[in-house]
């Protein structure tokens, strides 16, 4: 019984295995199926809509799978993107400052070349560091002593002035806003009798100034540009040359201006957005000196 | 009795149908799995074991033949190769039948590495211009690692479908070795007493 069982399989897997080869020498021999074209046309017929149908059947456990699939893929691309986004972003933040620094240097020039600065020699600086409270308008600069910055030196920025030079080390350098209480500015009204007075901070308003000492009888008016006069007030030589932009006039009260020889300025610079400044490391006098 | 067997033949045929159907129309087209997994050496396997090897290779053969027609490739390549790998695993399963349900794991990679390999030795002797490349090497390796992980659920449905004992993992007193039953399988005529 056994034997003829094995006997049985054996047989039956020699035919398979003739019928196999025969069917795999009748495909590669022949390039359009040859003989068996038939056969798997009609294989294809039978099978054809069974295929189609389970194909049907089964399209929701494909969408689902494929849903998976792209939600995973949509994960890897949200991922990808994401950390583009964050280069772009940075690569953005990078152009707009540099658009800026652009946009200022090239101001600076311009305030160099309209009022012969070179004679001063001027240092470009940049901001790096902002006092954090309200009661010292001061910022710290890059460049210190090693550069020839001193005490005392005017700062300016492409749109006017921005303060004094108050204390130094040899690399960095701390700049004391011209809207702090301890600074004042010789200024001159730009327009009428071109009067001069003296640009302080303003009381209560941290961010403006007042100009100050003005003569009776002055003739201001808002919108009036503030320029430095080349002369400090008191015995000392002037710190600022002449002509720098300070500020514009901002509101004007008659009776204030008639009883106090105040008017209320506005800065030209933006001293809250400082970047990049100049220190006019030579004095008045030995500009004029150098000029000559 | 012959009913018996005619009802254990139409479940084996169904299970046919279910594993080159699920080839052609799901794993196929599924994305992790797509261009790599083949279930039908994995199905063939799994009847092997279960039912000796003279079903096996029938039915590799059969599944094998059925994809030939259905994917349009030369006749005969599917076949020979499902013939082989279920005539193996039949007598894997008779004479040295799997312990546990994990001896399953490196048995589908077998049967998925003879597939792929098979194929490819079959290109080269019968001169269709097959090349081995890299890219060849690495698709062979993912077949092999699909083989390997859906050889446990192949097995489960195959055992599901064809009605099969539900485990490898049953007590190994409660199983006799095929061979020296006298009958190959369920599938064999029954010993006349």
């Amino acid at each position: 019984m056994r034997d003829a069982h094995i006997r049985r399989r054996r047989v039956v897997l020699a035919l398979l295995v003739g019928v196999s080869l025969v069917l795999l020498t009748a495909s590669f021999g022949s390039a359009d199926g040859g003989p068996l074209h038939p056969i798997r046309s009609a294989a294809m017929v039978v099978l054809g809509p069974v295929e189609s149908a389970a194909s049907a059947v089964f399209k929701p456990v494909r969408d689902l799978f494929g849903w998976f699939g792209s939600t995973l893929d949509a994960k890897d691309e949200a991922k990808r993107l994401k950390v583009e986004r964050d280069e772009l972003r940075t690569q953005v933040v990078d152009g707009r400052a540099a658009l800026a620094q652009n946009e200022q240097l090239r101001k600076l020039v311009g305030l160099g070349r309209r009022l012969s600065l070179a004679d001063y020699a001027p240092v470009t600086a940049t901001v790096i560091g902002r006092s954090p409270n309200v009661w010292y308008a001061t910022v710290q600069v890059d460049h210190g002593s090693d550069d020839s910055v001193k005490v005392d030196q005017p700062v300016i920025n492409g749109d006017g002035v921005v303060g004094t030079v108050s204390a130094v080390t040899p690399g960095t350098a701390v700049v004391t806003l011209i809207t702090d209480r301890s600074s004042g500015v010789s200024s001159q009204i730009l327009g009428g009798r071109r009067d001069v007075g003296t640009v302080v901070a303003a009381d209560g308003d941290p961010g403006m100034l007042s100009m100050e000492l003005l003569p009776r009888g002055a003739d201001i008016s808002v919108g009036n540009l503030v320029v430095t006069a080349g002369a400090r007030s008191g015995p000392l030589e002037t710190l600022f040359p002449p002509g720098l932009p300070v500020g514009q006039v901002s509101a004007v009260n008659q009776e204030q201006l008639r009883s106090d020889g105040v008017v209320s300025v506005k800065p030209l610079a933006d001293l809250s957005h400082l970047d990049t400044l100049m220190i006019l490391t030579r004095d008045v006098a030995a500009a004029r000196r150098s000029a000559q | 009795m012959n009913g018996e067997r005619t009802y254990a033949r139409k479940r084996v045929a169904l299970a046919g149908v279910v594993a080159v159907v699920g080839q052609l129309v799901v794993i196929s087209q599924v994305p992790p799995f797509s261009g790599s997994a083949d279930i039908v050496p994995l199905a063939t396997l799994s009847i092997g074991l279960m039912l000796g090897s003279l079903p096996g290779a029938v039915f590799g053969f059969a599944a094998g033949l059925a994809c030939d027609l259905l994917l349009v490739q030369p006749l005969g390549e599917y076949a020979l190769l499902g013939l082989g790998i279920g005539y193996a695993a039949g007598r894997v399963g008779e004479l040295r039948p799997p312990a546990t349900r994990l001896a399953l794991v490196p048995l589908g990679a077998i049967a998925a590495a003879a597939a792929t390999v098979g194929f490819g030795l079959l290109q080269i002797i019968f001169g269709a211009g097959a090349s081995l490349s890299l890219v060849v090497v690495q698709q062979a390796m993912l077949s092999i690692l699909w083989g390997a992980i859906l050889a446990i659920p192949v097995d489960l449905l195959m055992r599901r479908v064809v009605g099969g004992p539900p485990s490898v993992d049953a007590p190994s007193s409660s199983r006799r070795r095929a061979y020296a039953t006298g009958g190959l399988s369920p599938l064999s005529p029954g010993r006349k007493r």
